[in-house]
């Protein structure tokens, strides 16, 4: 048995650490601002350690679009007109080698986790953040001309699901000495036809 | 402190054989997992690697989360060499080979440990709940002694000495059983917070993104009355077994029970990892009893 004294710290150490780790694991699907405050004071000992999920649930699933299955696929014309004209990346080892990872289980899914972030600042329009991770993909494939990630159907997805644009399209531009630029796609949004409404309020 | 809590912790007197296991299941589950980065460490660390440091710099700059990044210490932010990220798993291999036959000292299993959480916090944006459980079940079970997991147990013998092991073996142990079944039970509860795990199709929608798996089951799943059973059976397992694990009566039946849910779970979300990680871990519940009786 420890000395009496050390025993005490321990306990002490023992209901401030399975705390912590409650909060940082229920976290994962929604704080608040007092637990937000906490987890920021102890995130050097929950972050060093890795004892915090760093954000992903427990869950298994809540059927979010950022659990389906991601597909990175290029292009080498600048106006891709059908799906013909797209590519999928690493759906084989010989198909181009750079993500020739997509094969095995645990590969695979550090893939997925990586190109849902991207799929992810896509939606939120944040293609500036996503670019720094697609540049070295398009730095490698010099003749491709567009990126786009999109998510496969599955038994969950519903028809206007497996019809949305895909939610990160990224053209590339490339100019002589310089690396290239990446402009992301506007996302195409749901729009109804223009109607005029007279003052009398009817169309 | 009361005396039942000093004993629930530092005086469980068992045989350490179990707990042999886990340590052995671990660094099985180590291995598998620096094997698993070997193919595509260069592809994300390398210095010209999709993730790279300065790449990942750059991008928690513009976004604005350097804070949150910060205390994700690793010294593979260090270098983006691709034999130093090569040299880094082939040690973590051997560190996981060394650790079961180690008797004398700690330091491999400190160092193993170490190891699995530098990779783990490197691995921003990839990571997932595999890192999460062999994180803390190395961490524990660097507690414990060496030499009494390397002790063998004296077969059907029950007398104090073949069971006495000393307190840093036992709050290992005590570690391991608390955050594994808070870490089921939190699973349930947050599961809870979606409609699916209500409505029944929380079974297809964990089976439903994955392309290629192991076993596949999807056909089996998409009868109604077969997924909704596996959902509701699925959630009441998680929220009941952790809480029964812990009772004399019902160890045994919620110790098989979560079993069975770590197997479907792996079935159906093909994280073959993360729940036989779990499955190992929940081995430290074998043959324990909740209070010492001396």
């Amino acid at each position: 048995m420890p000395a009496p004294w050390v025993a005490r710290v321990i306990m002490a150490w023992l209901v401030l650490h399975f705390s912590l780790i409650a909060l940082a694991y229920t976290s994962s699907i929604a704080a608040s601002s007092v637990q937000l405050r906490i987890l920021d004071l102890f995130r050097p000992y929950l972050a060093i350690t890795h004892l915090d999920s760093d954000g992903t649930p427990l869950l298994f699933s809540d059927s979010s679009p950022s659990e389906k299955t991601h597909l990175i696929s290029e292009a080498t014309s600048k106006e891709p007109e059908t799906e013909d004209d797209w590519l999928a990346i690493g759906q084989s080892e010989s198909n181009g080698g750079l993500m020739g990872g997509i094969a095995g289980g645990d590969r695979q899914r550090r893939w997925q986790r990586f190109l849902a972030t991207l799929a992810e600042l896509g939606e939120k329009e944040q293609g500036a953040m996503a670019a720094w991770f697609i540049e070295p993909i398009a730095v490698a494939r010099t003749d491709v001309q567009k990126f786009k990630i999109t998510r496969e159907p599955d038994l969950m997805t519903t028809v206007v699901d497996d019809n949305a644009s895909p939610p990160y399209t990224v053209a590339i531009v490339r100019q002589d000495g310089q690396g290239p630029r990446l402009v992301q796609a506007a996302p195409k949004r749901l729009a109804s036809p223009a109607i005029h409404i007279d003052n009398a309020g009817s169309p | 402190m009361t005396n039942s809590a000093q004993k629930f912790w530092f005086a469980d007197r068992h045989e350490t054989s179990s707990l042999r296991f886990v340590r052995s299941g671990l660094s099985i589950v180590a291995i598998w997992y620096f094997v698993s980065h070997w193919s595509d460490i260069n592809t994300w660390f390398a210095t010209e690697g999709i993730l790279s440091s300065i790449r990942i710099g750059g991008f928690l700059d513009a976004a604005d989360l350097t804070s949150d990044a910060t205390w994700r210490w690793s010294p593979l932010y260090l270098t983006g060499s691709g034999v130093a990220l090569r040299a880094y798993l082939v040690i973590g291999i051997f560190l996981a080979i060394a650790t079961p036959f180690t008797r004398s000292t700690r330091v491999p299993a400190i160092m193993l440990w170490l190891w699995c959480v530098w990779l783990s916090n490197r691995s921003l944006m990839v990571s997932g709940p595999e890192e999460l459980v062999l994180c803390f079940g190395l961490g524990y079970l660097a507690i414990a002694s060496p030499k009494d997991l390397q002790k063998r147990d004296l077969v059907g013998s029950e007398s104090p000495r073949s069971l006495a092991c000393s307190w840093t073996t036992a709050f290992s142990r005590r570690l391991l059983q608390v955050h594994t079944s808070l870490l089921i039970g939190l699973t349930g509860l947050t599961m809870l917070s979606a409609k699916i795990w209500w409505d029944g199709t929380g079974s297809v929608s964990v089976a439903a993104p994955i392309g290629r798996r192991l076993i596949n089951i999807t056909e089996l799943i998409t009868n109604p009355t077969i997924h909704e059973l596996l959902t509701h059976a699925i959630i009441i397992l998680a929220l009941v077994s952790p809480i029964a694990i812990w009772f004399n009566a019902t160890r045994n039946a919620a110790f098989f029970g979560l079993l069975i849910w770590c197997l479907i779970m792996a079935v159906l979300s093909s994280q073959w990892m993360y729940l036989t990680t779990l499955a190992i871990l929940l081995q430290s519940f074998r043959t324990s009893l909740l209070f010492s009786k001396d």
